[in-house]
């Protein structure tokens, strides 16, 4: 039996790690300018491309191929997130709960296959 | 009104998201924005946190902070950034709008401003991704496999999306 | 929950959702492994033989009693089993609109999909008829939708799809959020997700603050699933959307989907508001927003028939022309009459059939010229003086003259609206709105019967459009002049 407060309490300490990880890049960076020194030239704000002119915007645009492997990335994940409550009560739940996510498995496996057979998983 | 921990905590997460939500609105960086939804996804778990909803609030890191947020980078780096961005809309426009979500915001608060919701002492912190396995693979197995469905169709459907057919540049590269 | 429990549901009351979904399975399988070359409309009769098969199995389940599985997240009733019947048979039709669909451009690797993702929609409108759990209910609204997204878009390299899928997809995810989160509050103020018990327990509500809020919940559902009916004012996507889709999937939102949207309308409002936090002379939340739903109704019927007057694209015209259908259906939701599901389930059933033969002498017209202009029916009487004489019958009947199923679908929800308290302003209206939506049936008239023809070429109707256009004239005609039919019908299922 597990008292709320007690669970509540248990956070405070992903709080406290919360806000570290927040805060160390934060006084990270302002510590260093305001160590550094600071004497813009025009020179020291063009890019560095191994001593040639700099041309052209730095960002280009990407392929959607990328975009793809995203996409099927999060669907993957959240058939992942429905398998992990499964998982903890398996021990409860008995033969059906696996019957119930083969069926689930084997809706996501046609996607898996749809996704191959257009040729999206391959790289180049 | 009492201010324990809890209410707190609640109105430091609630303030964080909402702030993180009107920054992603009026930020002028893509990439800014990105960052401020994250603040906001993050305080939304940690009110989950709140209501003892564990598994969710875990959930909501994973597929949200993870997931959502890597897809809408992807989205960023897709597009074409030497666009120049259009006028905005009118002021009187802005305005009504303005006065309408302020009148809403009013009307809920008149709703639940001195509400008083009967507290019922949950056990939703003991096991709490038990639980929820145990409701969605006995009570809710309709809804659970029609999800593998929508997940199907989303799959299938961002593919026809998403696919780049022309042959000519796909074997250009 | 142990197998035996499992076992002891009457899972054969699912037949037909079973059958859609391993129909769509396999045709999602045999497009993949199917030689390329392969036409793929041999997927589309595929599914239509599903349909059919879930029609059949529908209908042997008629006489089933009223059943449930799994504390109501599915219930098998005889609201389920009419509206079920509607939508399938809808979609048997769109099947057959697909199949003849012949797309200029960017569908060429994509005709299998299509036929799979409308099974898939189908899916999702069903289960939207025989669920009583608002989770059960929200997936199949979200399936419907999200098939109907993609659809909207499948012509990737048209603009016009691209701009349509685009705006559906902001106005639909928009409305979701709104009806989820008035879905969210009747959680929160009762604490189950099943319908019935969630009706059982508003029906007890006497604060008034919860029956605020209760309100307030009954106005962002029904907000979110107005755009879904597109009843203005939130009717702005339709015409764009309805303008861009391929045409069967216009014939799919402005049937399928509008039905569907009817349909989980009627389930949340009637049996969760109906009786909820009711006054002391018994009136629930529901009478108390009458107002709201007339104002609703009367503007759906006046914007939509008004804009549709000045449309020259004949899809355009077609969109307006459903917002104000959806108008009258909303008139019978608002006036609450005792033969509410009578009326509307006629009303939809008659709009299926007549909305649907016009779009597939839409299609065929829009397909030979290459565009969608009103005035591209010129002359349609000379180049096939049959196509006209039956698109004439439909446009009759969607104007709502007597001796055709549009009629007596106006004439129900007319009478419905002096039962009990009577709503003239309300009936006026609809007459008045009603008299605007000839001139621009009559002006489609005029274009196919008296203009001079710009493009002497016969048409071609290929074997699919005349399947839909005979069992959509027909079934106009069989249920304009023999109403009681469908009347014996819904009586007689329990």
């Amino acid at each position: 039996m597990e008292l709320l407060n007690v669970y509540q309490n248990n956070y405070l300490i992903v709080f406290v790690f919360l806000c570290l990880g927040v805060l160390l890049p934060v006084v990270a960076l302002y510590l260093g300018k305001l160590l550094r020194p600071y004497k813009p030239s025009d020179a020291k704000y063009t890019t560095y491309e191994s001593g040639i002119e700099p041309f052209h915007d730095s960002r280009v645009q990407f392929n959607v191929r990328y975009y793809i492997f995203a996409l099927m990335f999060v669907i993957f994940d959240v058939e992942t997130v429905f398998l992990y409550p499964w998982a903890v009560a398996y021990d409860k739940l008995g033969i059906f709960a696996l019957v119930e996510m083969l069926i689930f498995v084997a809706m996501l496996l046609i996607g898996l296959v749809y996704a191959w057979k257009k040729k999206v998983l391959r790289w180049i | 009104m009492i201010f324990t921990g809890e209410f707190l905590a609640f109105m430091g997460l609630a303030l964080v998201a909402i702030i993180g939500g009107v920054l992603l609105l009026n930020l002028n960086k893509v990439i800014h924005m990105v960052v401020a939804l994250i603040f906001t996804f993050v305080a939304i778990a940690g009110i989950y946190v709140l209501l003892s909803a564990e598994f969710v609030a875990a959930v909501q890191i994973l597929i949200y902070s993870g997931a959502i947020t890597i897809i809408m980078l992807f989205g960023i780096m897709l597009t074409k950034h030497d666009d120049e961005s259009e006028a905005k809309s009118g002021k009187w426009r802005k305005l009504f709008l303005f006065l309408g979500i302020l009148g809403f915001a009013f009307a809920v608060y008149i709703g639940i401003y001195n509400f008083n919701v009967e507290q019922v002492p949950t056990k939703l912190h003991e096991n709490n991704t038990l639980q929820i396995g145990e409701a969605l693979y006995s009570k809710y197995i309709i809804p659970f496999e029609l999800t593998s469905v929508l997940l199907l169709v989303a799959l299938v459907g961002s593919i026809i999306l998403a696919k780049n057919d022309k042959k000519k540049e796909a074997d250009k590269e | 929950m142990d197998l035996e429990t499992l076992k002891s549901f009457e899972w054969s009351v699912m037949t037909p959702e079973f059958i859609i979904l391993g129909v769509a399975a396999l045709l999602t399988l045999l497009d993949l492994f199917l030689p390329k070359k392969m036409d793929r409309r041999i997927l589309g009769w595929i599914g239509i033989v599903g349909i059919l098969a879930a029609i059949l199995s529908v209908a042997s389940l008629l006489n089933v009693e009223s059943t449930s599985i799994l504390d109501d997240s599915f219930t098998f009733d005889a609201f389920g089993k009419s509206f079920k019947l509607i939508l399938l048979v809808g979609s048997a039709l769109v099947m057959f609109l697909a199949i003849s669909y012949d797309a200029k451009e960017g569908m060429e690797d994509y005709r299998g999909e299509f036929y799979y993702l409308f099974l898939s929609a189908l899916l999702g409108a069903m289960i939207m008829t025989s669920s009583g759990d608002l989770i059960t209910l929200f997936i199949g609204l979200e399936l419907l939708t999200v098939s109907s997204y993609i659809l909207a878009g499948i012509r990737k390299h048209n603009l016009q799809s691209n701009e349509s899928a685009m705006k559906y997809v902001i106005n639909g995810g928009i409305s979701t959020a709104i009806t989820l989160f008035g879905m969210s509050y009747v959680y929160g103020l009762t604490g189950t997700t099943n319908l019935f018990e969630i009706a059982n327990k508003l029906a007890a509500v006497t604060n008034g603050q919860q029956a605020y809020l209760l309100g307030l919940a009954f106005l962002m559902i029904f907000v979110g699933l107005s755009f879904k009916l597109a009843a203005a004012p939130f009717h702005m996507w339709a015409p764009d959307v309805y303008q861009g889709a391929p045409t069967p999937v216009t014939a799919f939102l402005s049937v399928i989907s509008k039905s569907a949207g009817f349909v989980i309308v009627i389930r949340i409002l009637i049996s969760v508001f109906y009786n909820a936090a009711p006054t002391d002379n018994g009136e629930g939340i529901l009478f108390k927003m009458h107002d709201y739903l007339a104002v609703i109704a009367a503007v759906t019927m006046i914007i939509g028939n008004v804009v549709a007057l000045k449309q020259t694209n004949i899809k355009r015209l077609f969109a307006y022309s459903s917002i104000a259908h959806a108008g009258y259906i909303l008139v019978a939701l608002t006036t609450m009459s005792s033969n509410l599901l009578y009326s509307i389930w006629f009303y939809l059933l008659a709009y299926m059939l007549m909305n649907l033969g016009a779009f597939a002498v839409i299609q065929v017209v829009t397909e030979q010229a290459g565009s969608s202009k009103i005035s591209d029916f010129a002359g349609l009487a000379r180049r096939s003086p049959i196509l006209a004489v039956l698109m004439g019958i439909l446009l009759v009947s969607l104007a709502g003259f007597p001796g055709t199923a549009g009629f007596i679908g106006k004439l129900n929800i007319f009478v419905g609206a002096f039962y009990g308290t009577p709503h003239y302003v309300l009936a006026a209206i609809m007459i008045a709105t009603t008299v605007i939506s000839y001139f621009y049936y009559f002006g489609i008239m005029t274009q196919m019967f008296f203009r001079p023809a710009s493009d002497e070429r016969k048409l071609n109707i290929p074997f699919g459009i005349v399947v839909v256009l005979l069992v959509a004239v027909v079934g106009s005609i069989l249920f304009g002049i023999m109403p009681n039919i469908a009347l014996d019908f819904l009586n007689n299922l329990h």
